[in-house]
């Protein structure tokens, strides 16, 4: 459990400071945390780590370090500013990506 | 250096809050209810946050991009949905994502319409 909360720790402080230096009005910060945490969460399931390892690095750090709560709040951000097309696009090649990339760790590992 | 500890310890909790739940709620029948349930509670809990205090204090970031951001997860509903994929578990696999992308944008709404229909 311990484990899990440090993991947390800095994966919420990792995820903090790339969206502070990616700054655009298309939110590309957390559409590359959760793509490039898809993919090391698919190479991590599929290498079979120790348990331990496991609850700090993917269900701590990489479940922290990539969100769903913010990938929702801005696809309605950009639905309220009238930019409905890039929210669709925001939408689907968030999911579609990240079901991508996680096949891709997956095959890697 | 606030806002960085405030996050931090937020992401702590965040996802200690949802590796328990996910003990709990074991998935029925292979359905990972327990981050479907996570996500839509996250989303909806995220977008009131955001919509009442405007303002990003420490406090705010340490709840809302510490906390609610690490208790939600993006990683996890990937490998999820790709292992109903390699289950052929295609119904799963599809109700799950539809569930949760337009759950969760469902539960933004609801949560930004309460925090605004609060300021009124």
């Amino acid at each position: 459990m311990i484990l899990v909360g440090i993991g947390g720790f800095f994966g919420a402080l990792t995820r903090f400071y790339i969206g502070k230096w990616i700054v655009s009005a298309y939110p590309w910060a957390t559409f590359f945390i959760n793509i490039t945490g898809a993919f090391a969460l698919g190479l991590l399931f599929a290498l079979n780590l120790s348990n331990w390892l496991w609850q700090l690095c993917g269900i701590g750090f990489l479940g922290a370090y990539t969100t769903f709560s913010t990938f929702g709040f801005e696809a309605l951000q950009l639905i309220e500013k009238k930019k409905s097309w890039q929210a669709i696009g925001y939408i689907c090649s968030t999911a579609l990506f990240g079901l991508f990339f996680a096949t891709l760790g997956f095959l890697v590992a | 250096m606030k806002t960085t500890l405030a996050v931090g310890i937020g992401g702590f909790f965040g996802a200690v809050s949802r590796y328990s739940i996910s003990l709990f709620l074991t998935n029925t029948g292979s359905f990972p209810i327990a981050t479907l349930s996570i996500n839509l509670v996250g989303c909806f809990c995220l977008a009131w946050l955001f919509t009442t205090f405007a303002n990003r204090t420490p406090l705010v970031l340490g709840i809302g991009t510490g906390f609610l951001g690490a208790f939600t997860t993006f990683s996890t509903f990937s490998v999820e949905t790709l292992l109903l994929l390699e289950n052929n578990e295609w119904m799963k696999a599809f109700s799950y994502s539809l569930m949760s992308v337009m759950g969760g944008l469902f539960c933004v709404m609801i949560g930004t319409w309460l925090a605004r229909r609060r300021m009124k």
